[in-house]
């Protein structure tokens, strides 16, 4: 009896547990926690801050409606990962993303802490010519600095296409940029 | 110049949108309006339908039952009248021959 008593009252004693019970100012402070990893996956992807927190909202919005399967917290990490990556994915191809110029892509890489500007900014440039699967996997291994075998787990992608992603992308970025590694 | 530390910078994480947050909860409170106004109108229409649906087939299956019912009693008649007319000549001889028996006893 003595064992059961607290599973039989208990109260949910965290933010997810509380939002998967419908308390919205935990899943606000949900959205708060994880606002900036979803929303910069998405506007590093797409460079249009418009559709990038767009896309954000509506990643946030599948999460209420999924928030009962999340389990834990790195579980929920991981699936807004992979939620937002397959978002942008179905969002490129239905080619609603936009080239972005030299100056948009400057005001993207504001935030940033880099030594140079103009470099973030032609890199921010270059990245979007990149294929989305190349760009996706480059995204995480930089923004989140996610291991290769996690990149595969989140994107869903075999541990080699992930190396080659990697690899095809940081190429094309080097001979792009002039780099000799 | 190195690539990876230049991506590290470039791809940093940036703050999500002023008031990101509330936009999202506020979606949220008119999907679930939203959705609880379409529960309520499809309930409706579920019900509407499922008493459509059981007076429609309460009606059907009382017609059987009194169509069954006359079917039976409209067999039973045959029946009855069958038995009766293959009776008849029978009770005719049965009756003929006691009165041939009285009739043979008297003489």
């Amino acid at each position: 009896m003595s064992a059961t008593a607290p599973l039989l009252f208990a109260t949910p004693d965290t933010a997810l547990q509380r939002a998967a019970a419908g308390d919205h100012e935990s899943f606000g402070a949900l959205i708060r926690e994880h606002q900036d990893m979803v929303f910069s996956i998405a506007w590093n992807f797409l460079h249009d801050r418009g559709r990038a927190e767009e896309i954000a909202q509506e990643v946030f919005l599948q999460l209420y409606r999924t928030l009962g399967e999340i389990e834990t917290p790195a579980h929920l990490t991981f699936w807004l990962r992979r939620v937002t990556a397959n978002r942008c994915i179905d969002e490129s191809r239905r080619g609603r993303w936009r080239i972005v110029t030299l100056d948009e892509a400057g005001r993207l890489a504001g935030d940033a802490d880099e030594s140079d500007p103009f470099l973030a900014r032609k890199i921010a440039q270059m990245l979007q010519r990149l294929p989305a699967p190349q760009r996706l996997a480059i995204t995480m291994r930089y923004q989140e600095g996610l291991e290769p075998s996690e990149i595969g787990a989140v994107l869903d992608m075999p541990l080699n296409t992930v190396k080659s992603h990697l690899r095809r992308g940081l190429a094309a970025l080097r001979e792009w940029l002039g780099v000799t590694s | 110049m190195n690539l990876d530390t230049e991506l590290n910078g470039a791809l940093a994480r940036t703050s999500a949108p002023e008031g990101f947050a509330d936009r999202v909860l506020a979606r949220l409170g008119q999907t679930q309006a939203t959705h609880r106004h379409r529960f309520t109108a499809s309930t409706l229409r579920r019900i509407a339908a499922a008493v459509v649906l059981t007076a429609a087939l309460g009606g059907l299956t009382a017609h059987q039952i009194v169509e069954q019912r006359r079917t039976e009693g409209e067999r039973a008649r045959r029946e009855l009248m069958t038995a009766l007319h293959a009776r008849r000549p029978t009770r005719r001889r049965t009756r003929l021959m006691k009165v041939a028996g009285l009739l043979s006893c008297w003489v």
